[in-house]
């Protein structure tokens, strides 16, 4: 278990090296910089104080050196269109706000997403499982955006239910972290579905049966722990997919997370907000993926003892 | 009074093209202590018959006839107003007074559990005793099969035993609450040759010292000839010839079962002998022949096997077979 | 144990039957090949088929219906702007008076030729990258597949937004990121396949008659494995309009001139209040074809699958 972890945190931090390198020299290869010379706001002397401020005057891979040492140190420059203000500090006032509703959503996706599984899998009524595999069919399929804005337009428009802007009350975060967190429910449901549906046809629920043990019981205790391996191993993808899912569902909701920022330095080529961003949510995806997987190495004694 | 006494019992099970009838009008009885051996070939519906009387099977599959009474209770699921009823009745027999040893230690124990977890669990479901009694019983059990130092296999996980140390496992598990029948099958079919022959060691000592009854599904003859007091023989869904072991081994009256003796090698037989293997595949139990099903494969077939299923003509108490050549008509 | 039975006990009853007399070995089912067999399967899966019929005519509408419209997808009308659904403007107008059923239309042909290109592009390089994988096996295999896994770990979109920033927001860029990213399943796809199918005795033997390495490769192992393939192609095409939807909704993706059906929806997004309708109909649009390519990979998956078939 512990090697296996160890393996796991150096290939995470391998991963983040790869990434932050391709992420900095993607940015040295965009033609021109921030500070153009086609804006002629600039004299070429103030544009040359700017280029020796950002450090873009240096040989690239010095500049290189110079960057991969301030961002183990957290230190990503200070943003470009938002003058005087450093990327670390816009990271940490925004993160909160991302974190929440992240976390809302993860909460209903699992609960949703395991109990609907379960269901659908245990069923005899044939309606019942066919409603719930449909609705995960969809959810699925279609992407969460275009999700949020049906939701957006019949229970933000025409009911008038919810509101549709920012995050002040719980009854804001309705709307955003359901449109969030449709997609990653509809997989747990199918995962869970067929997962339940396997393990139930193994020879070991045959014996905890053939034990006395009641059907209820044979169900927690024999055919869970099995079946939510895969689920518990869906939990790093699936925080890859809410990261990524709030760039746009922030920006429809008008709330000011990491998603939203992330969106508009792309929009307004604030380089250093990016490469800041970029590697924070890489960082953040990549630690889930490790924390998944060591729960699901947790829960099956076969990685657990090391073999 | 016989422990158990199955009569006419009928399994089905459905699927997509209609329904297999794997059980056909099967009729068993056994006494208390009495070791039953069941032959047949895989499809033969021997493990069908068990999980029948279990209530076991399969969700697509329904006993749809016959009545079963162990241990002076029917148990037969039409006695029951409804599969729950059946479920909460059985739930109390399963594991208690009537247990099984399964085919494949390694598919039947669950991977993710404790040894103990699944060890102590009918003692919990059965008997009123703290999960530290059942603890202590555990390890007795471990002791009891031969598996050495429980003390520190007992917090293990199934991975973490050979094939014949689980199948150990798997039968502790069914001798945990002094069941009066235990239903063993196949058990020595997945393990190796050398494994086989201490498993059966094993459940031989432990006949001789319980008074269990034991039923022993097997293709194997040779398990048959070491551990059962009687043999039925299974094909196609239906039980064709009964006896005493001495009556099947010596005496053998249905084609099948003389079939099944030649494809065994006796050793002290003349080398020179050879096996003889039956030639062609079981029915299709999809769509059952009315007749005899092993006329396609008998050489002596009739123009009636393909008719008619033949009574049952008894040759003693004990044994019975189901032929038309053994009526009177028939050329000897 | 008898039964009342009619049947007389007549002496001819008991002659010896002949063997011609006995059914040896009765046929199950008559023998199909499997891909007539697949579409068999696949003919069955009411979804499926919709969803099959539905592309169809999505495609045909992208490529005829733009010619033959008297609108044009950039004609403005002001005259007649933001207007409802009539025979005139079947879907309505936007509010520059632009036919938005046309712009629909218009923009299937840009999501859908984004859709199939990239997977066209992606079971390329992951057919190469997978097949080289798993048929050289061992180290090249490891080093190979712990690239994969590398690339995996981080969401996608990053990177497809790295990419979008250096060669601009246009059209070509977008196929490059897309692709660029998103092989990687099919490489993991054809790899296990590869690896499993190497196995196999039909491999062994075209080694021992000699045949070349790629040839091995290709003809054998690539055909025998074709079913997963398309699958997971399948499944790629709806992955790839999200991606350049989501982006272009955003702002980030394709812009205009050229109109995806994500920039239909960013450009109708701001009337969301106003003029519900006209941010339905890219919505509805895209839904439809997601949703239609999904069953068809769902039903193909189950149809290809040759376990599928016969007794089960």
């Amino acid at each position: 278990m512990f090697k296996y972890t160890i393996k796991r945190i150096l290939v995470g931090i391998l991963t983040m090296f790869i990434l932050s390198t391709i992420t900095f020299f993607m940015m040295k290869i965009i033609p021109g910089n921030p500070f153009s010379q086609d804006n002629k706001v600039l004299t070429p002397k103030t544009y040359e104080a700017l280029e020796a401020k950002y450090g873009l005057d240096k040989p690239v891979v010095e500049q290189y050196f110079i960057y991969l040492n301030n961002a183990i140190r957290g230190d990503f420059g200070e943003s470009i269109s938002k003058t005087g203000q450093q990327v670390i500090d816009i990271v940490i006032r925004r993160a909160p706000v991302t974190a929440r509703l992240g976390s809302v959503a993860f909460v209903i996706a699992l609960t949703v997403g395991v109990t609907l599984g379960i269901i659908s899998a245990l069923t005899k009524k044939r309606w019942v499982n066919s409603l719930i595999t449909t609705f995960a069919t969809i959810g699925v399929s279609i992407p969460s955006f275009l999700l949020a804005i049906l939701a957006m337009i019949l229970f933000g428009v025409m009911l008038g239910w919810f509101p549709l802007v920012g995050l002040k009350t719980p009854l804001h975060y309705v709307l955003p972290a359901i449109a969030l967190a449709l997609n990653p429910i509809s997989m747990i449901t199918r995962l869970t579905r067929s997962s339940l549906r396997d393990v139930m046809s193994k020879d070991y629920i045959v014996l905890a049966k053939s034990k006395g043990t009641s059907e209820l019981w044979v169900i927690i205790k024999h055919g869970l722990k099995n079946a939510l391996l895969p689920v518990v191993t869906y939990c790093g993808p699936m925080f890859a997919f809410l990261v990524t899912g709030s760039f746009v569902i922030e920006s429809l909701f008008s709330v000011p997370g990491l998603g939203m920022e992330f969106t508009s330095s792309v929009i307004n080529r604030d380089y250093t907000l990016i490469m800041g961003l970029t590697l924070f949510l890489g960082a953040i995806v990549i630690i889930m993926n490790i924390v998944s997987d060591i729960a699901a190495a947790m829960i099956d004694p076969r990685i657990k003892l090391g073999k | 009074m016989a422990l158990l006494e199955i009569k006419n019992l009928t399994t089905s099970f459905k699927i997509e093209q209609g329904s297999v009838q794997a059980v056909r009008d099967v009729s068993i009885s056994l006494e208390q202590g009495e070791v039953l051996g069941i032959v047949g070939e895989s499809g033969s519906g021997k493990s069908q018959t068990m999980f029948s009387l279990m209530g076991l099977l399969a969700d697509n599959g329904k006993v749809t006839d016959g009545t079963i009474i162990f241990d002076g209770q029917d148990i037969s699921p039409k006695n029951f107003k409804n599969k729950h009823e059946y479920d909460k009745a059985m739930r109390k027999i399963r594991g208690n007074t009537m247990s099984m040893i399964f085919q494949d230690p390694m598919t039947f124990l669950n991977q993710v559990l404790k040894i103990e977890t699944q060890l102590i669990e009918p003692l919990m479901n059965h008997k009123k005793i703290t999960k530290k009694e059942a603890r202590l019983k555990a390890l007795e059990l471990m002791r009891k099969v031969g598996i050495p130092s429980p003390e520190k296999r007992i917090d293990q996980y199934p991975f973490e035993f050979s094939g014949g140390m689980r199948q150990r496992i798997i039968i502790a598990i069914a001798l945990a609450c002094n069941p009066k029948l235990i239903i063993a099958d196949e058990p020595t079919t997945a393990l190796d040759v050398t494994i086989q022959a201490q498993v059966l060691e094993l459940i031989d000592s432990l006949r001789e010292e319980s008074s269990s009854s034991i039923i022993m599904i097997t293709h194997d003859l040779g398990v048959v000839a070491k551990l059962c007091d009687r043999v039925a023989i299974m094909y196609g869904g239906k039980i064709v010839e009964t006896g005493t072991d001495q009556e099947i081994f010596y005496d053998p009256k249905h084609p099948y079962t003389k079939g099944l003796l030649n494809c065994v090698a006796n050793p002290e037989d003349d080398v020179e002998e050879e096996l003889h293997p039956i030639p062609g595949s079981p029915p299709d139990l999809l769509d059952p022949p009315i007749g005899c099903p092993f006329v396609d494969r008998c050489e002596r077939a009739m123009r009636i096997c393909k008719l008619k299923m033949p009574d049952v003509t008894e040759f003693s108490s004990t044994h019975q077979c189901r032929c038309w050549l053994n009526h009177e008509k028939a050329v000897k | 144990m008898s039964n009342i039975n009619d049947l007389k006990l007549t002496d001819d009853l008991f002659e010896k039957l002949d063997d011609s007399e006995k059914n040896a070995e009765f046929i199950a089912m008559e023998s199909k090949t499997f891909m007539r067999d697949s579409w068999n399967r696949f003919k069955k899966n009411k979804l499926a088929l919709f969803g099959l019929i539905f592309v169809t005519l999505m495609i045909l509408f992208a490529i005829f219906a733009p010619m033959f419209s008297k609108y044009s997808y950039e004609m403005q009308d002001l005259q007649n702007r933001n207007a409802l659904p009539s025979l005139e403007h079947l879907f309505g107008t936007d509010k520059l008076g632009r036919d938005i059923f046309v712009r629909v239309m218009y923009g299937a042909r840009i999501s859908l030729a984004i859709g199939f290109a990239s997977a066209a592009i992606n079971m390329v390089i992951g057919i190469i990258y997978g097949g080289i994988s798993g048929y050289v096996g061992g180290r090249v295999d490891m080093i190979m597949m712990r690239t994969v896994d590398v690339i995996y770990s981080v969401p996608g979109l990053l990177y497809v937004i790295l990419i979008l920033m250096v060669f601009g927001n246009n059209l070509t860029s977008m196929l490059i990121a897309i692709s660029i990213t998103s092989w990687v399943n099919m490489a993991r796809q054809v790899r296990t396949q590869v690896m499993s199918l190497k196995e196999t005795e039909f491999a062994m033997a075209a080694k021992v008659i000699g045949a070349s390495h790629s040839r091995i490769l290709l003809k054998h192992l690539i055909i025998n494995a074709i079913g997963p393939i398309i699958v997971t192609l399948t499944m790629m095409v709806p992955q790839a309009i999200f991606t350049e939807s989501f982006l272009s909704f955003l702002g980030i993706g394709i812009s205009q001139p050229q109109s995806s059906w994500g920039v239909l929806c960013s450009e109708a997004r701001g009337l969301i209040h106003t003029y519900p309708i006209q941010i339905i109909w890219p919505v509805a649009a895209m839904c439809l074809t997601i949703l239609s390519l999904n069953f068809i990979g769902d039903g193909l998956g189950e149809a290809l699958d040759p376990n599928n078939g016969g007794m089960n």
